[in-house]
């Protein structure tokens, strides 16, 4: 029998349904299929962990409006930048803090607040105090729910009891929240059970909860409850997470016995998801990066699987390696139907990967030491409007700049829909009249100019040499006056942003708002500007895409490029700052900038990861300066630890790292008033 | 004796520099003991030290001097930087890189070997005496692109990197100049510390060493901790409502 014929967008829709989402729970009602099918990856693959409250419409106090101030103290309390995300119940994966979204109803401010606070701190004191730091500890969590349940509740106990011995201020805190009764609702995951009837043997627990900063041991003697609080009581801080589990699996045997299953959690405990700590977090991100790198890819494979007339493929034999994610997303596309002349699972994978390898970088490798030359002929079309310039590229390793290794190209971007920009100006009207009103005092620079012929006020310094000139015998200087002028600023900025593969989706809807927001508050100020959009195919092909030129004035097709930016390709950004600041050197003004706008290091193929890229770029921007450019760069790298290559890369204090890329086209412009003032 | 904690090898850095009459620059977040250690460092040396403060109206002409009607005729003021020349003395420019660029064009010479000062209006050239030292100091934190320190300055100078001490030694500092107790004191680190973490992620700058000198001075002049902290350690952080009210948290859980 014929293998059915599957078109992309049948498949797309079919994966939708499988999973239960629709267009408008998407919001892609009025999305292209590129956008569908990015909106519908990144929930399943990629989103950060999210969960809705289910507790009806009436909620209490919103996360929202108090996140701001949770991550601050969060952040001042343990010392490491913490991130908040969403999700009900509350729970950690070892990075960030997740809290739902909103406290259940009613809404009472002060006790709600509380409440996230103590939820947050219970997650934050998990990591802090690195209960979830062991992998086998995990494991063996993640196997057994009352076993997780048991651990979790004393695990919240030796939080508590270190929160508060190391902020005293705390302890009277926390030690309200048990009583707030939102707080202390018990849930069974997300099913409350009645606090009334609990098992005698769970009491001890959340007794042991209640009084836990108190110090007032609860339960009978020789209760194994008891034993267990009583044992988290006396632990230091050396082998924690052993010594909670092995009490946790004592209570799982005393549960059994009684023929109870797992205690239910109170609301502020969240939960513990060893699951979302063992993924492969990092294998999954660099699948993740290296498959947005590519030219629609999930379009390439449907496109290859429709081609071979089908979608179908066989389950991983059971030696194959465990995958990923995204495999594990191909393998659900790919369906239970498997014709039995599909190929193997692991060959179709191979082939979509060599389809995207294709694409990206044409059929030629890329190997060190390659010659340039000897790929002339394998490189992608090049674009129309310009030859390209060559830049060198430095190897750090080997001490010396490869010559003419990358070429940077500066076609006009891609043009979208003139509605794009209409809508993001009217859905931020206000937040464009506040850039504008903040960049009118830019407009001018106010001074005292001293040394005028003519002018408002005697220059004291300058009338005093005259006279000294005349009792000496000399001709004077007669510019003895001083003037307040107000000149107009020397200022050209080009801002360049990140459009390689990587900010596919959120990141560049957030990249191009904060274009046009940071347009419209430019081209009120009167400065020379110019914006560019960043990503390169290969090192031959760096696209550096003309979203507005410098001479260019706004009009129909500039606000079509900008507010319609596409994503493609990798981040060889060595190459794009140096061809800027080359932009820049040739401009009059005495104040050039170059604002580079990115979500991530520096990275392209193989050779130009790690180290090699950071130092390349790090080369471009000392480069740069040398020409008397100053660059600036303003990254959403959610990356821990991001902040390190951008102070190798840029200098302290000449990034800005936003740990909420949301805000990205709010502070974009408030950076650039800063640097100018 | 001026007071002056080391947290490392500044000062043998620094009397060596100025055994070998090399000029040093001073870099480090506000607040965070820059002043007091050269100070401290003139005290030590026996060297007499001049402070300029440095704002954007600060020309050169303002530090070499200039000449002053006096009766029918005129008379030349030297300037501050001129009269540590003179003197050799330390002259400690305080935030340089707020100073106009010819500031720096006046200082190249007396940085390097030559070590000499033209006055170009007395038409002398001063030589300047093996005491006297050039001292700078800027906080990198500054951003505005008119506030950085060009290579070629920086690169004439011996740097020393300052940031904020730890905390046994900064709560030793605020028990010496404010006369708090130590477990107070322990306090106010604790919480100065604890909004150092958001710099750059919140708030510009945490609050510095001397901000925490100030609430214990405050406290010891008999204000209530509570009062002395939100006037020093909020207030002066933050203008923004909701990073206030999260100084006020970090506040009660340290203070309770």
């Amino acid at each position: 029998m014929a293998a059915p014929t599957v078109r992309p967008e049948d498949l797309l829709r079919q994966t939708m349904e499988e999973y239960g989402v629709d267009e408008a729970d998407l919001g892609l009602k009025e999305a292209d299929d590129e956008e569908a099918e990015l909106a519908l990856l990144r929930r399943f693959l990629f989103a950060p962990p999210e969960r809705q409250l289910t507790s009806g419409e009436r909620h209490g106090l919103p996360l929202d409006r108090v996140h701001k101030r949770l991550r601050a103290l969060f952040t001042m309390l343990d010392g490491r930048r913490v991130e908040i995300g969403y999700s009900d119940p509350a729970c950690t994966d070892n990075v960030k803090v997740y809290l739902p979204k909103a406290m259940p109803a009613p809404l009472n401010d002060s006790e709600d607040l509380l409440v996230f606070k103590a939820a947050g701190l219970v997650q934050l004191g998990f990591s802090r105090f690195h209960l979830l730091d062991d992998r086998r500890v995990l494991g063996e969590l993640y196997r057994d729910w009352v076993l997780r349940s048991a651990f979790h509740l004393l695990a919240m106990r030796y939080v508590l009891r270190r929160w508060g011995e190391e902020f005293p201020g705390l302890k009277q805190d926390l030690a309200r929240v048990p009583y707030i009764e939102k707080a202390g609702t018990l849930r069974v995951n997300l099913t409350e059970v009645p606090r009334d009837g609990l098992p005698g043997p769970f009491l001890p627990l959340y007794q042991g909860l209640v009084v836990c900063l108190n110090w007032r041991e609860p339960g009978p003697e020789g209760d194994p409850a008891r034993e267990a609080v009583r044992a988290v009581d006396r632990l230091g801080n050396v082998g924690v997470a052993a010594v909670l589990l092995g009490q946790a699996q004592l209570l799982r045997e005393s549960f059994r016995r009684h023929r109870l299953g797992p205690p239910p959690l109170p609301f502020y405990g969240g939960i513990i998801r060893p699951e979302w700590i063992l993924a492969d977090l990092a294998r999954d991100l660099a699948a993740e990066n290296e498959w947005k790198k590519g030219n629609k890819p999930l379009r390439q494979l449907m496109d290859a699987m429709a081609r071979r007339g089908s979608i179908g493929g066989e389950p991983p034999p059971p030696d194959a390696p465990k995958l990923g994610l995204r495999a594990r997303l191909l393998a659900k596309l790919s369906g239970p139907s498997t014709p039995s002349n599909a190929p193997a699972y692991g060959k179709l994978r191979d082939e979509a990967n060599a389809a995207a390898r294709e694409t990206r970088y044409g059929a030629a490798t890329w190997q060190s030491g390659t010659s340039p030359e000897s790929l002339t002929d394998d490189r992608p079309a090049k674009p129309e409007d310009d030859g390209g310039k060559s830049w060198d590229e430095w190897d750090d390793t080997a001490g010396v700049y490869r010559f003419e290794a990358t070429k940077v190209f500066t076609p006009e971007a891609p043009t979208g829909p003139l509605g794009s920009y209409e809508r993001i100006v009217e859905a931020n009207a206000p937040q464009i009249k506040q850039i504008r009103r903040r960049f009118a005092a830019l407009r001018v620079d106010e001074r005292w100019v001293s040394g005028q012929p003519d002018g408002s006020e005697i220059d004291l310094n300058r009338a005093i040499l005259a006279v000294t000139d005349i009792t000496a015998g000399q001709t004077p200087d007669d510019r003895i006056f001083r003037r307040f002028v107000r000149a107009k600023q020397s200022v050209a900025i080009l801002t360049m942003v990140d459009l390689s593969g990587s900010t596919q989706g959120h990141v560049i809807h957030l990249e191009q708002t904060a274009m046009v927001l940071f347009a419209e508050g430019l081209r009120t100020l009167g400065f020379a500007h110019a914006f560019y959009g960043f990503g390169n195919t290969h090192p031959l092909d760096c696209q550096l895409c003309r979203l507005k030129g410098f001479d260019e004035a706004y009009g129909e097709s500039v606000y079509k490029r900008l507010a319609n930016l596409r994503a493609n390709g990798a981040t060889r950004m060595g190459a794009f700052i140096r061809h800027a600041a080359w932009l820049l050197d040739q401009r009059p003004e005495s104040r050039r900038i170059l604002m580079v706008v990115s979500d991530g290091k520096p990275e392209d193929r193989a050779e130009y990861r790690g180290k090699h890229g950071i130092r390349d770029t790090a080369m471009a921007v000392a480069e740069a300066r040398r020409l008397g450019v100053h660059v600036y760069c303003v990254s959403i790298d959610p990356e821990e630890g991001a902040d390190k290559y951008l102070a190798e890369i840029f200098g302290a204090g000449r990034f800005l790292k936003l740990d909420d890329m949301d805000s990205l086209p709010i502070r974009l412009p408030e950076v650039f008033r800063d640097l100018i003032t | 004796m001026v007071y002056y904690r080391a947290h490392g090898n500044e000062i043998a850095v620094f009397e060596t520099a100025a055994k070998r009459k090399l000029p040093v620059l001073l870099k480090g977040p506000t607040g965070c003991g820059k002043t007091r250690f050269v100070r401290f460092m003139a005290e030590r040396l026996g060297r007499p030290l001049v402070t300029v403060a440095c704002q954007e109206d600060l020309a050169a002409a303002d530090l070499t001097g200039r000449f002053l009607l006096e009766g029918g005729s005129t008379v030349w003021r030297d300037g501050p930087l001129t009269r540590a020349v003179r003197e050799g003395a330390i002259c400690y420019l305080d935030e340089v890189v707020e100073a106009r660029s010819d500031v720096m064009t006046v200082l190249h010479p007396l940085t390097d070997d030559r070590r000499s000062l033209p006055l170009d209006r007395l038409g002398e050239e001063l030589q300047a005496p093996d005491n006297f030292l050039v001292v700078i100091s800027y906080n990198p934190g500054y951003q505005a692109i008119s506030k950085e320190l060009k290579e070629s300055t920086r690169q004439r100078f011996v740097s020393l990197t300052f940031d904020y001490p730890s905390a046994e030694i900064e709560a030793e500092i605020v028990v010496a100049e404010s006369g708090v107790s130590p477990d107070l004191a322990a306090q106010l680190v604790k919480i100065g510390r604890g909004s150092r973490n958001l710099r750059s992620h919140g708030l510009g700058e945490g609050a510095s060493t001397r901000l925490l000198v100030y609430a214990g001075q405050l406290v010891v002049a008999g204000l209530s901790l509570a009062d002395a902290a939100e006037a020093t350690l909020v207030g002066s952080l933050t203008d923004d409502a909701e990073m206030t009210k999260a100084l006020r948290e970090l506040l009660k859980s340290v203070l309770g």
